[in-house]
């Protein structure tokens, strides 16, 4: 009997030691996420960005903005400008995003020409649709680790590239407050440190799957040139096509200012 | 007439009729909840957000889960003006949850045009979660939906008392689908609609359109102005559908070809005409057993309402 419960204490231990070497060896999916969201992308960028959306009923607007994005240490502030169509060309958004162990809230100014008026949005919940697109604020936002608990899932191969397949999930299982996502599955391009596919739930449903269709190594950095957000609850969908994208241009820090937003960009 | 004259006049004239302004059914599903210590109650609200978080998952008989949206205060988003910030907020949020955040939800409520009397009544002892479905069921399967929704916000209200009379007994949220009779700018378009909308509105408890989402987000962001111009109404337009675009898509599509007005009306009320605008749909929800239940959790009516 002592032999038996001996054997069996040793096949515990072995089975156990085993599961912790099988667990150590994983990927830190951490780690890849956090690896996405420190690619390297310059100091600057400019983009030219084509907001082309589809709606349920067929009907397909397009809208065209300036970006440019510039970083300030662990800080990043962007600049998108709206350029067609006529009736809301001028309008801006001035974006910054501060570093995340500062715990603080991005934050937003708006400036829309048939009001003049520079308004600070502030908000701590970024679910709401990106200017009526399928993207939330949230999505083309900087991501934050600190939104959700990661776990490798496995590896495999979409669409011809090897990706780690990452489930996110919030702690409590419930909507995260800034982004209103309960879940993700993303799918991260390890080499490019690029998330290739998406797929974004609320509660248990899948609401949303965004997918990188295009890329390119523009100036030695990998660039997403056209990536497309479906939306499963509304139907349609949107595709974000990116132009002209140039790093490292120098662009002057003043660019990043309200002036700059009430002003334009010629 | 030759028999297939006939046939062809008749088929014409169906084509002629115009299509679907017979009043249509709508499919929500709808619980009014009591909650104990009335709806402006940090606990209950609390409880509401998990209670409505856990209808999304619900399947029907065919597994499929059956909830396409949710209109509820736990469920909405608004904008509120701070000085010279704008901020968007959902109606819930944890941090707002003091006595001084329940006053300011409470106003926000009583005031919005989406909101007022549909989402929770002014006296601040009710609250409506509508279901609107992914499918349509019949009144038998709807009962069963309803039942498994109330079994599932039991686990939050589990003291509280399943009923099926309550505020919306008696009432009907109703709408129209409109289309312009001429073409005309976006600016011509809201005059317009807001003249519709008022004509829709008479004797209602509340009515609204695009035009209410989109004042009220002009007098969040500026509120010395009135809208003037079509670039204005674009781009109002544009910021309003940041924050509630499931609504502002149905009430003004984004090619600004088709609207729809709301009202919440006393059953039996009439439709008086509208100008400026070709009726499509009408659609109509009226509570029902099928359709309708009621949550009683104030312990004084725990003895005397029960199913």
């Amino acid at each position: 009997m002592i032999k038996y419960i001996k054997s069996l204490a040793a096949g515990a231990i072995l089975f156990s030691s085993a599961m912790l070497t099988y667990a150590n060896s994983l990927p830190d999916a951490t780690s890849i996420i956090k690896n996405v969201k420190d690619r390297e992308q310059g100091i600057d960028r400019y983009s030219e960005v084509d907001l082309v959306q589809t709606f349920p009923d067929g009907f397909v607007r397009s809208r065209t903005l300036k970006m440019f994005e510039k970083e300030f240490g662990k800080e990043r502030k962007g600049l998108l400008y709206f350029t067609a169509p006529s009736n809301t060309a001028g309008t801006g958004l001035l974006m910054q995003s501060y570093a995340e162990i500062d715990n603080k809230e991005d934050d937003q100014w708006l400036y829309l020409p048939a009001l003049r008026k520079v308004k600070r949005i502030s908000t701590n919940s970024k679910e709401g649709p990106f200017l009526g697109t399928d993207f939330s604020f949230a999505d083309i936002e900087r991501m934050k680790i600190s939104d959700y608990q990661y776990e490798f899932k496995r590896e495999e191969n979409l669409e011809g590239s090897i990706v780690a397949v990452i489930e996110a999930t919030t702690i409590d299982g419930l909507e995260n407050q800034r982004t209103g996502y309960s879940r993700r599955i993303i799918y991260v391009d390890q080499e490019k440190n690029i998330i290739l596919k998406d797929e974004i739930f609320r509660s248990s449903r899948l609401i949303k799957v965004f997918k990188v269709l295009s890329m390119k190594n523009i100036d030695g950095f990998w660039t997403v040139t056209e990536a497309k957000m479906e939306n499963l609850i509304d139907g349609g969908y949107t595709q974000l096509i990116r132009r002209n994208t140039k790093y490292n241009q120098s662009l002057k820090d003043s660019l990043f200012n309200q002036r700059t937003l009430r002003k334009g960009i010629k | 007439m030759h028999k297939r004259h006939f046939i062809y006049a008749y088929l014409l004239l169906l084509l002629a009729l115009p299509v679907g302004v017979m009043a249509k059914n709508t499919d929500w599903l709808v619980v009014t909840i009591y909650p104990n210590q009335g709806v402006y109650n940090a606990d209950e609200l609390s409880k509401l957000v998990p209670a409505v978080d856990s209808l999304w998952a619900l399947v029907d008989k065919k597994n499929r889960t059956f909830i396409r949206n949710i209109d509820s205060l736990a469920t909405e988003n608004t904008i509120v003006a701070q000085g010279d910030s704008v901020r968007f907020r959902r109606l819930i949020e944890q941090r707002e949850l003091t006595d001084s955040g329940l006053k300011t939800l409470k106003s926000i409520i009583d005031e919005h045009p989406l909101f007022q009397y549909r989402i929770a009544e002014s006296n601040g002892e009710s609250l409506n979660i509508w279901m609107k479905l992914k499918y349509e069921y019949s009144e038998e399967e709807q009962q069963h939906l309803i039942t498994k929704i109330i079994s599932a916000l039991k686990t939050q209200y589990q003291t509280c008392l399943v009923g099926n009379n309550g505020a919306l007994d008696g009432m009907s949220l109703q709408s129209v689908d409109l289309e312009p009779l001429a073409s005309g700018t976006p600016f011509d378009m809201f005059q317009q609609l807001s003249i519709t909308s008022s004509q829709y509105g008479e004797g209602a408890l509340q009515h609204y359109s695009a035009v209410d989402i989109l004042s009220t987000l002009n007098s969040s962001m500026n509120p010395k102005q009135h809208i003037t111009s079509s670039a204005q109404i674009e781009q109002l337009y544009m910021i309003a559908e940041s924050v509630r675009s499931r609504h502002l898509h149905a009430l003004a599509s984004p090619s600004f070809k088709r609207f729809r007005l709301m009202r919440m009306i006393k059953n039996g009320s009439k439709l008086t005409p509208l100008s400026g605008f070709k009726v499509t749909q009408k659609n109509n929800w009226s509570a029902s057993k099928y359709n309708y239940k009621t949550l009683e959790c104030r312990p004084k009516f725990s003895l005397t309402k029960t199913e």
